[in-house]
């Protein structure tokens, strides 16, 4: 019969598809992959060597830099996992609760966009990133009005907000938020019921749900395997309670369904934008502080708080000592991290060019999974 | 796409627990009280901080109280992580703890788990409960060289093979530590920074960097008062010249250039200290402890009577000292 030809070969770590500097060992044989094997750590910049010496505030810009192109949520996992060590969870404002949400939903939009573009890109589909890029750059947009930023937003404080909005933002929000959904309807126009796109996804990478929970998937992967768990209604924080939205689940696992499972998020965050801004209108302006004291210096205790970041549950677990400024150990728990470990299992017995897809479907940032 | 039945709808939140209850307390919570009702003999300790419980385990008996969590519900892990508790105020014990962050999607409520260990014993994984705890494990062990007994790859995960050190103990340097060492041995010295050829599999045989940071290069420290303190002597730099030894108008015999009898000459009707500093090689080498006036005010001052110390004067200085102090007695 046939000469069976096992071939080790190096996927990245200078690859375009693998977004960033993921090396995956692959044991091929001919074009199918016997075993993938992640090696990881090229970005690692001991960021939570860097959290045990700094004070809490002095932190936060070192979160943007986890998951790079979701800073928003990153900034938000921590502070509110210190305002639960000291305590003041429910003092903060109503409004900074709106301002955070508004921005981490228009950062799972722009990470969802940004995921999309380069998702559709690898598997051969050029246009919608372009139609991606023309959204995400008007949400960039709003950023940079509100904090000076564009990725790296340092937008918030432990105890609320650095700064109210700035006049017409609202505005400018609204109207994005107007012509967001027709958008998505096109990006959905292209990709949908495309044949190569249906091919490329369909029945790829399929993970079952107890298989996702037993890998500790969380996030999109981990609805579009039909768990519906979402930590925005099931540990709600800031002023999700209030606000109304439905959590999309897939049925089959494939990379297909979870690509629908994130276009219906975008849907969803863009409508709890637009709940957002008549609840924001009926607040008073510059009630964007909770009153604690300049030294932050929590009581002696442990906590591990987590969000619903873009990708999945993102979080942190702060021990203060009590007698100092700087936490003992902040432990950073990231998505990415723990998705990426499914990466052989799911990648196993399918083509070189699926790990690609698969790559893509689990939307791994480096920066987080290194830290 | 958009369903709303779903196969894991998690229940409405559990209320935050009041705080200040007893160990014994929080183990009748209803919350664990089954659980720990099994597996009673691992359970040594409970906590409790902001709602959150924390129950202090056997570090023998993890996997099979992971077990029996686990098939109370908590069937998710969702986190793990190692601390060093080295520097904890007050905090006596076993080093390192790892922290097991466990959630149930049915009572949508978590608990930690924690166990102590020391750095040589490793602890049982629980990566055959559930798949997630390989690579956690593993970054444990490479962050803090915590070994897992029973774990199927324990290896290094961010950093790389014959690193060595893990980088989140307390005891290593901020800064980083000296990775030339491994790359570059021609140019830095043995024992200099980190060397290559350790596996770094297993915590005994990773080869820990204990030293200080190594300066490279030498010099006076700035702000280094001579006359007051002995430096530790450097006999390797003896005969170096510093960038301090230059005449002034107080001493302007402090010239490395001029001999003995010219520095003497220039010294002639100044005080016992200015003489003996005179006498010395003046490169302010720091061989002997001091630099060179440091070292003449203590042979003036007494504090020292070994006058052996100037190894770029050679015997010529010596000869000097030996005779400049006996004038000084007999005066």
């Amino acid at each position: 019969m046939f000469d069976v030809h096992e071939m080790e070969v190096n996927f990245g770590p200078q690859h375009p598809s693998t977004h960033g500097v993921l090396r995956v060992i692959l044991k091929i044989d001919g074009e199918r992959i016997i075993e993938a094997k992640p090696v990881i750590g090229y970005l690692h910049r001991g960021t939570e060597k860097l959290f045990e010496n700094m004070a809490y505030p002095q932190c936060v810009p070192h979160t943007d830099r986890l998951d790079y192109v979701a800073s928003a949520t990153n900034n938000l996992g921590y502070v509110e996992a210190v305002e639960k060590l000291l305590g003041i969870t429910k003092q903060i404002p109503k409004r900074a609760q709106l301002i955070r949400v508004m921005l981490s939903e228009l950062q799972r939009l722009s990470s969802h966009l940004l995921w999309l573009a380069t998702h559709a890109l690898d598997l051969g589909a050029m246009t919608p990133f372009f139609y991606t890029f023309r959204e995400r750059e008007e949400i960039l947009d709003l950023f940079e009005a509100y904090c000076g930023a564009r990725l790296t937003l340092n937008c918030m404080r432990i105890g609320g907000m650095p700064d109210d909005l700035p006049d017409g933002w609202l505005d400018d929000l609204e109207e994005f938020t107007a012509k967001f959904d027709p958008a998505i309807d096109e990006y959905a126009a292209l990709l949908n019921t495309n044949r190569i796109w249906k091919r490329r996804t369909v029945g790829i990478g399929v993970i079952s749900p107890e298989e996702a929970i037993d890998w500790g998937i969380t996030g999109p992967p981990l609805r579009g395997s039909g768990v519906e768990w979402d930590l925005r209604r099931a540990q709600p924080y800031e002023c999700y309670p209030e606000l109304q939205f439905d959590i999309p689940i897939g049925k089959n696992g494939d990379t297909y369904d979870r690509y629908l499972v994130r276009m219906e998020e975008m849907r969803q965050a863009n409508r709890i934008l637009k709940q957002c801004i008549p609840m924001i209108k009926e607040t008073p302006a510059g009630d964007i502080k909770a009153k604690i004291s300049r030294v932050i210096r929590p009581p002696e205790g442990e906590v591990y708080h987590s969000i619903e970041a873009p990708k999945g549950e993102l979080g942190y677990y702060i021990i203060s000592d009590g007698k100092t400024q700087n936490a003992y150990r902040c432990r950073v728990r990231p998505p990415s991290f723990i998705n990426l470990q499914a990466l052989p299992a799911m990648a196993k017995g399918y083509l070189v060019s699926d790990l690609v897809a698969l790559i893509g479907t689990l939307d791994v940032v480096l920066g987080e999974v290194d830290r | 796409m958009a369903e709303q039945e779903g196969t894991h709808r998690p229940a409405a939140p559990a209320a935050a627990a009041p705080k200040g209850r007893t160990a014994e307390e929080i183990r009748q919570d209803p919350l664990v009280s089954a659980t720990v009702e099994k597996v009673a003999y691992a359970i040594l300790d409970a906590k409790e901080f902001a709602g959150e419980i924390t129950l202090i385990a056997d570090r023998d008996e993890i996997v099979e109280v992971a077990r029996a969590f686990k098939n109370d519900s908590f069937n998710y892990l969702v986190d793990l992580a190692g601390v060093d508790y080295s520097t904890y105020p007050g905090y006596k014990g076993d080093r390192f703890g790892v922290s097991y962050v466990l959630y149930s999607f049915d009572r949508n409520v978590r608990v930690r788990l924690r166990v102590y260990t020391d750095a040589k014993t490793p602890i049982p994984s629980v990566s055959s409960v559930w798949k997630t705890a390989n690579w956690q494990e593993r970054e444990v062990f490479d962050m803090f060289g915590v070994g897992f007994s029973n774990h199927p790859n324990l290896e290094r995960i961010l950093m790389w093979d014959g690193f060595n050190g893990h980088p989140l103990r307390k005891d290593f340097p901020l800064r980083g530590i000296d990775t030339g060492a491994a790359i570059y041995p021609e140019i830095f010295p043995d024992g200099g920074g980190p060397k290559a050829g350790s596996t770094g599999k297993t915590p005994q045989n990773v080869n820990i960097f204990k030293g200080e940071w190594t300066q490279y290069g030498y010099g006076i420290p700035a702000g280094y008062d001579g006359r007051k303190t002995q430096m530790e002597p450097a006999p390797e730099l003896a005969g170096a010249v510093a960038d301090t030894a230059r005449p002034t108008a107080e001493a302007p015999w402090h010239d490395p250039h001029l001999a003995l009898d010219q520095r003497l000459e220039l010294a002639k009707g100044v005080d016992l200290k200015a003489k003996l500093f005179a006498a010395m090689a003046q490169t302010d080498c720091t061989a002997c402890g001091w630099d060179c006036e440091g070292y003449a005010a203590a042979l003036a001052a007494g504090e020292t009577k070994d006058i052996t110390l100037c190894i770029p004067g050679e015997s010529e200085t010596e000869t000097a000292l030996k005779k400049l102090l006996a004038e000084a007695k007999t005066m």
